[in-house]
């Protein structure tokens, strides 16, 4: 990872994740097309810290994603309004080095009947949907 | 009015099996109705990710302890 004056944190991408989160779309759609043009510079230089949001602990839909963090996509100084897609990340330590870990990515505001990448992520964390403890 | 041709394929799936259709795998869930629906598949937990890969998950106080408090947009 190079070093720059800003500071990063490594990004670490398991395969069978990308599958279930990135090539569930269909190839040519804006998400994934906009998650395979990042995935390159995210292995390669990881996110810049300042690019780095905590997730809510409860969300409006009912997502509770403490300890997740997440970047907006396209990765840019862009406002969020432009960058309509998200990546989510849990943090990682192995033998000292801390990184981040994809475990979600997806619309933040799809149509309905889609899930958001938060209720996916929610999903990743606990295990099922918010609407599925009823 | 022209008929459908439609052969119905019968599955022996259930309530949280995984099926995969043209190479997309897809969460057999309840449609609350009695019935059942798919969506695109999440096979693993968080725990399950950074089990595999022998690492630890590292709470928020953690990383926030190590790296400043990272700001949030109360989004999701």
């Amino acid at each position: 990872m190079p070093t720059s004056g800003r500071r990063r944190l490594g990004v670490r991408i398991s395969q069978d994740v990308w599958v279930d989160e990135v090539e569930r779309l269909s190839a040519r759609s804006r998400a994934r097309v906009a998650a395979e043009r990042e995935r390159p510079r995210l292995e390669r230089d990881g996110v810049e810290l300042a690019q780095l949001l905590a997730c809510s602990d409860l969300g409006a839909d009912g997502t509770r994603l403490r300890g997740l963090y997440k970047v907006y996509v396209p990765i840019s100084d862009a406002p969020p309004s432009a960058r309509p897609f998200a990546f989510v990340f849990s943090v990682a330590e192995r033998d000292g080095e801390v990184y981040l870990r994809l475990v979600a990515f997806g619309a933040r505001h799809p149509p309905r009947g889609t899930r958001s990448v938060y209720e996916r992520a929610h999903k990743h964390l606990h295990g099922r949907y918010p609407d599925q403890y009823r | 009015m022209t008929s459908m041709a439609v052969t119905t394929k019968k599955l022996d799936v259930h309530i949280g099996d995984v099926v995969e259709i043209e190479g997309r795998r897809y969460d057999v869930i309840s449609d609350k109705e009695g019935g059942v629906t798919l969506e695109p598949a999440i096979t693993k937990t968080v725990a399950e990710i950074h089990a595999e890969h022998g690492e630890r998950q590292l709470s928020s106080e953690e990383f926030e302890e190590l790296f400043g408090e990272i700001p949030a947009d109360g989004e999701g």
